[in-house]
């Protein structure tokens, strides 16, 4: 089933060109990002259920200028008739306020003005069930059967928490020589597992997402394994501080390739001198059994787009290959700047705030090595699993990657050990070289949590690949 | 909108319902080094509604709910909707059931602040309090944002709830960067605020600027067998642990089972007590508030005393489940200070960790860590910066003999030691 803009938005064509129109006879640039989103989250717990709107739900536009020197930009949610009121808003910002700037002897980061090509284009996703036609009771009914089934399993549960978010998203993008639209629609669901002994309570989650409808649901249903972990780290011993020959799990690859090195590339650190990876563009990054990707176009999950928030159409971007550092991912004004081409991963975690250069599908690809082998090769390490978060360092490139557990690995076989929680540290470079092995299957893309700048901006991206075995320190 | 709103709710199935209503003006400047990047501002109305229904069933009376958001853009017929759509989801939601909060006449506490309504001066005035640090040759700024946020916030609900009240909310981001002999380095620096204090904000500018060139000059952290003393932010972090931990909702969900009087920290304590008071009104915090989000009026709630239980923190709903007194929920962590000074503290050879990656600390489990950025370690003789490595731990095996500095520091929802000694964790080496 197709999913189809917002009414409201696809009312709006006439007016929100009209502005651009005049806003182009005051400036030589003028652009308007408009979003309608809505959403709903279902929760079931034991003690408690909810249905609230999402998080990422919002209705609202962001108008963005040329002010003879760089940009100034407006973000509002009410489209008044008399469109005066917005055009001396706008004025207000990017005429006074920069005269203000001025006056205070403030210099200005300057940037190009924008050249676009004359582009029009529209998009709408696909799902097998569109969300709003199945009723919310049948929602928090079939919600419900999961955890009642789960809590059966096991007398150390205290609870046993299952989730979905539907999500759809409705935008437009106008320029004097832009007019793009879009619906996409993604769910995610999740399964958390908290189990207690005496004082100690630990808890496991397995997570679903995609460009998917309610049939996301056919998904769940993971609880014996689940519990079966969660109960696993109740009796989990501490890793020994050390470096060690590890197997990172497609979840902990992903993480590796978001923290540790997608937020690296982001070429708006690169305008501002802050990441490491600028110099290593066209040179030797990684053991030649990597290859990495990031994209709107890269795959199919939630991190999908045909346009970003700045009016650039999302791309496939080939980031590593064949060991060398091709390129980064860029913003449309970091591309400006750094005179190379937009790669569409230009984001704002809502109308309200500013674009970044953001990730948005990133991964490993595959190898050609088995698990078993992978394991086979290993004589004292670790499999992780799982992650529980981590932390981006561009300019140093340092790894923080908090893992949810680690299985041990003595003389090329799992010995039943379990360590938790482990925390892996070390320096980019040394781990991508250190990638030895590549699983040829196993492949998984992950989008159920959401990716933060620093510690702020809030977006959705997917992460993911195939098992790797590396070498790192665990703490 | 408001009244579109409540018209629109009598013509939905409803036993209750909660507006509220949050008009924003917003101030954004975004630098690279000393040159502005960009400049936005944000003007927006936002509602949401959040719609209850009652139902009956062996007997036992439940309530759902429901929260959804009005776009001011919306018109008659799609307010209706979508109070429809979260008046049938309420229904399907059965939650025990629990009163909304009543109107009071009583007088809410005072939110203090220097903020005033011309956004644009006071952060032109923050811009020139941060930048008039940055004066090095080897290191500075290398980009920082600004963001000032003044809220209109009202809250009604169908009990005759009416409330308003004006909060402010601040935050510079900013990246300090380094170079000497080595690689140039960098530092992470979040300062949140919500009241006008620029020589607070000149003063953290400082410290990271000095700790930046710290950085630049540590040297990889080694194995160590020394006490660690937590300093700044990751205090903060570890405290969370007992405002989970005294929250009605946890000990309703199982989590927990925490009573009055129980000794938070074990029955053998060898370091400090912990006391902690919450404080809704807690000066130049962000999340302080007269109200809690069901419209509740705050007051200040000590909820550990020397290391015991003496109040727990529930939200109406929560409190009527548990049979407690309602106390709404509080934000702000305020923690009693210790008896010995930070250079008492640091006269045997110890390693000082205040700048981590991201310091966590997972409340369920009191598991903390956190990659090392910089520290000190003081080997009995010099102190040496350090950087690298991490450190992770279980708040359960360090609480009894933890100790307290005597000098408090504040960290937006936080005001308490400035520094913690702790023992019984796992220190990962960078060589």
């Amino acid at each position: 089933m197709k999913v189809k803009l917002s009414k409201y938005l696809a009312s709006k064509e006439n007016e929100l060109e009209a502005l651009i129109s005049t806003l182009s006879e005051h400036y030589k640039y003028a652009s308007i990002l408009g979003s309608d989103t809505n959403g709903k989250s279902y929760d079931v717990s034991r003690r408690g259920s909810s249905i609230n709107d999402s998080f990422w739900a919002e209705r609202g536009f962001v108008v963005r200028v040329f002010n003879g020197i760089n940009y100034s930009e407006y973000s509002f949610n009410e489209l008044p008739k008399n469109q005066d009121i917005i055009i001396e808003a706008i004025n207000k910002i990017a005429k006074e306020d920069v005269e203000l700037l001025k006056k205070k002897d403030i210099e200005f980061f300057g940037y190009p003005l924008i050249d676009e090509n004359e582009i029009e284009e529209d998009f709408e996703g696909e799902v097998d069930v569109i969300p709003n036609t199945i009723s919310p009771e049948e929602k928090i009914n079939r919600l419900s059967k999961i955890m009642n089934d789960a809590l059966k399993l096991s007398e150390l549960l205290i609870d046993y928490r299952v989730s979905y978010e539907e999500v759809h998203i409705s935008k437009v993008f106008y320029s004097t020589k832009k007019k793009l639209s879009q619906s996409i629609l993604y769910t995610t669901a999740s399964e958390v597992a908290i189990v207690k002994r005496e004082n100690d309570i630990k808890y496991a989650y397995e997570s679903k997402s995609g460009l998917k409808g309610f049939e996301i649901l056919d998904e769940l249903g993971m609880a014996e394994g689940l519990i079966s972990k969660a109960v696993e780290l109740l009796d989990a011993g501490k890793v020994v501080p050390g470096t060690y020959d590890i197997i990172c799990d497609p979840a902990v690859a992903g993480l590796i390739a978001h923290e540790a090195f997608g937020h690296g590339v982001e070429m708006d650190m690169f305008v501002k001198n802050r990441a490491k990876g600028e110099e290593y563009v066209g040179k030797k990054i990684a053991s030649d059994k990597v290859m990495m990707k990031d994209g709107a176009l890269s795959a199919q999950e939630v991190g999908t787009y045909l346009f970003d928030d700045e009016g650039t159409l999302g791309t496939d971007t080939t980031i590593i290959e064949d060991s060398i550092l091709l390129t980064g991912i860029s913003d449309l004004l970091s591309a400006l700047k750094l005179g190379t081409k937009p790669t569409g991963n230009g984001r704002r975690e809502s109308y309200q705030r500013k674009a970044y250069a953001r990730m948005t599908n990133t991964f490993f690809g595959t190898g050609e090595d088995s698990l078993d082998d992978m394991i086979a090769s290993i004589d004292d390490g670790y499999l992780l699993e799982s992650y529980n978060s981590g932390m981006e360092d561009p300019k140093n490139w340092g790894i923080q990657c908090a893992i949810a557990r680690g299985r041990e690995i003595k003389n090329g076989k799992l010995t039943g050990k379990v360590v938790a929680p482990v925390m892996m540290t070390g320096y980019v470079p040394d781990l991508l070289e250190s990638i030895s092995m590549v699983s040829k299957d196993h492949f998984e893309l992950s989008g159920s949590g959401a990716c933060g700048k620093g510690h702020k901006e809030w977006a959705k991206t997917s992460t993911g690949g195939s098992y790797i075995k590396a070498v790192g320190r665990l703490g | 909108m408001l009244n579109r709103i409540k018209k629109e709710l009598e013509n939905i199935k409803h036993d209750g319902w909660l507006i509220e209503s949050i008009e924003s003006d917003k101030v954004e400047l975004f630098f690279i080094r000393k040159d502005l990047e960009m400049n936005r501002g944000v003007n927006v109305k936002e509602y949401s509604v959040t719609v209850y229904r009652e139902s009956e069933e062996d007997g036992k009376k439940f309530i759902g709910s429901s929260r959804t958001n009005i776009a001011p853009s919306m018109n008659e017929e799609e307010i209706r909707e979508t109070l429809e759509v979260a008046s049938l989801a309420a229904s399907f939601v059965k939650n025990e059931y629990y009163e909304l909060v009543d109107p009071t006449d009583e007088k809410p506490l005072e939110m203090k602040t220097k903020f005033g309504e011309n956004l644009t001066k006071y952060v032109n005035e923050l811009v020139d309090a941060v930048f008039k640090e940055d004066k090095y040759e080897q290191g500075g700024i290398n980009s920082v944002e600004f963001f000032l946020t003044k809220h209109n916030i009202r809250r009604l609900n169908s009990k005759g709830l009416d409330i308003t009240y004006t909060k402010f909310n601040g935050m510079i981001e900013m990246i300090a960067e380094w170079k000497d002999k080595g690689e140039e380095t960098e530092l992470y620096k979040m300062i949140r605020f919500s009241d006008f204090d620029p020589k607070n904000v000149s003063d953290e500018v400082s410290a990271v600027l000095s700790e930046a060139m710290e950085r630049a000059n540590a040297i990889p952290t080694p194995q160590l067998d020394v006490p660690v003393i937590l300093t700044k932010e990751p205090v903060k972090q570890l405290f969370d642990y007992y405002a989970v931990r005294t929250n009605a909702q946890y000990m309703y969900e199982g989590l927990f089972d925490t009573k009055i009087g129980d000794s938070v920290q074990g029955e053998n304590v060898t370091g400090d007590n912990i006391s902690i008071t919450m404080n809704p009104v807690l000066v130049n915090s962000t999340v302080s508030s007269p109200y809690d989000s069901d419209g509740f009026l705050l007051k200040d709630i000590e909820i550990i005393k020397d290391g015991k239980v003496t109040d727990i923190i529930a939200s109406k709903r929560y409190a009527d489940y548990l049979n407690l007194t309602p106390t709404g929920h509080v934000a702000n962590v305020v923690v009693k200070a210790g008896e010995i000074t930070e250079k008492e503290m640091k006269k045997e050879p110890y390693l000082e960790l205040f700048k981590f990656s991201a310091f966590q600390m997972d409340p369920l489990t009191g598991d903390f860590g956190g990659e090392i950025r910089l520290g000190r370690y003081f080997d009995g003789e010099k102190v040496v910066p350090v950087t690298g490595g991490s450190l992770t731990g279980n708040i359960k095996n360090i609480q009894s003999s933890m100790t307290f500095s005597k000098e408090l520091e504040q960290h937006n929802n936080f005001l308490g030691p400035k520094s913690i000694k702790i023992a019984n964790f796992s220190l990962a080496s960078a060589e």
